[in-house]
């Protein structure tokens, strides 16, 4: 299952006990967009003030985009092609004011890396985490399609701040970000969204602090899953079955 | 105190068609295998499996190789997604253009990077029974798919499906 969305319903969820409040950040996700029209995959947002905002899109030209705006115009980085009705895993890496870093594997095996870096400061307060829409203050582009297997951390995953490494984000993606150690030891927040999207289930959910609270705004409901292998390490999984 | 100890029977290799597999843009177009009856022939607790997929002349970069498990749960059909109701997979070597892979078990997911021709990718080994929550279907057998772009080595050698059944002594 994943938390599936429909953009004339304006579907969305929005968590405002996250606790990312600075730079660096990496935001992991599988997506399944229905269309190739523009709209938000995931944004953090200062939800009282004009244009603060980072996220990562769907263009309008179709492409994959990672975006930031300080209070003024909005800086874009796009590239690659979107494909409807195909899931690609998404690592976007907001680093620093003048480094923001997406990296997209394709459901074809290929690998699209784009950068910002125009300097855009971290939103002023930041208060909302949302999927699936730009949560500003009128929210906005919204998603047509499915997000699934979500999580982050308040680290950039790779420390020399270029782009992702493909071997690492192949790993990410079918491996999940509990079998990378040290992704899954910085990981603040883990959701499969198998379940309902606001359903803390401990199997599905993880936490690395006080659980987060998510809302359901429109009523997004559940879609398919992506395909992923049965060895993709789910959060506090310690053993392995043997039969005897 | 008993000590359960693995015991591995002779390794199998199964009947697959690789050699010249064209490539599938959509990734749902492949081959399957000869299935493994393992009620009826080997009651092995669990199946390690791997094998060898060789790519063809120039292939194209950053597109991959997707070695799949299908399964029967009642001993006649196989799981798969058609719309006729016509089986596509029949549990005999054969080719298939599935409508989605999702009700077959993902095992691997082999990124071709570089357009270097007849590279040979080893993968493996994958616990059949873990893939199906810890039982091995009464029979199984693997999907193979690319989007290479261009067919998969002609070579029949160059290409194979094998997996070693497990079972446990007590002693």
């Amino acid at each position: 299952m994943s938390a599936q969305f429909v953009s004339a319903s304006s579907q969305r969820l929005l968590n405002a006990t996250h606790t990312v409040t600075a730079f660096p950040y990496s935001v992991g996700l599988w997506a399944y967009p229905v269309t190739t029209t523009a709209g938000t995959i995931f944004s953090l947002v200062d939800t009282g003030a004009t244009n603060q905002y980072q996220r990562v899109s769907i263009s309008g030209g179709s492409q994959w985009s990672i975006r930031a705006a300080a209070g003024g115009a909005e800086n874009s980085a796009a590239s690659g092609t979107v494909t409807a009705n195909r899931w690609a895993f998404l690592v976007a890496r907001f680093i620093d004011a003048t480094n923001r870093r997406l990296d997209v594997l394709q459901f074809s095996g290929s690998v699209v890396s784009i950068q910002g870096t125009l300097s855009r400061a971290f939103p002023t307060s930041a208060e909302t985490m949302a999927l699936g829409a730009n949560e500003i203050s009128a929210p906005a582009d919204f998603l047509n399609g499915s997000i699934a297997e979500f999580w982050y951390t308040k680290t950039d995953i790779q420390p020399d701040a270029a782009a992702l490494n493909s071997n690492l984000l192949r790993q990410l993606a079918y491996g999940g970000p509990f079998s990378v150690p040290h992704v899954a030891q910085a990981i603040v927040e883990y959701r499969a969204l198998r379940s309902h999207p606001t359903l803390n289930d401990p199997i599905e959910t993880y936490s690395s602090g006080a659980e987060n609270t998510w809302t359901n705004t429109g009523s997004a409901t559940l879609g398919p899953h992506p395909p992923l292998p049965y060895w993709y390490v789910k959060p506090n999984q310690t053993q392995t079955l043997l039969t005897i | 105190m008993t000590t359960a100890t693995p015991v591995y029977s002779a390794l199998v290799t199964h009947t697959i068609t690789l050699a010249s597999l064209a490539t599938s843009s959509t990734l749902l177009a492949g081959q399957f295998g000869t299935a493994i009856d393992q009620k009826d022939s080997d009651d092995a607790i669990d199946a390690l499996v791997g094998g060898l997929i060789t790519v063809g002349t120039t292939p194209t970069a950053n597109t991959q190789i997707e070695a799949w498990l299908y399964s029967s749960f009642d001993d006649t059909v196989y799981s798969e997604s058609t719309t006729s109701g016509t089986p596509t997979i029949d549990g005999t070597d054969g080719a298939a253009t599935l409508l989605s892979k999702a009700t077959l078990r993902l095992m691997v997911v082999i990124p071709v990077t570089a357009t270097t021709s007849n590279v040979g990718f080893k993968w493996g080994p994958f616990s059949v029974a873990q893939a199906y929550g810890g039982i091995i279907p009464v029979q199984w057998g693997v999907f193979i798919t690319h989007n290479t772009g261009v067919n998969l080595n002609s070579t029949g050698g160059n290409h194979y499906v094998k997996h070693y059944p497990v079972k446990y002594e007590s002693a």
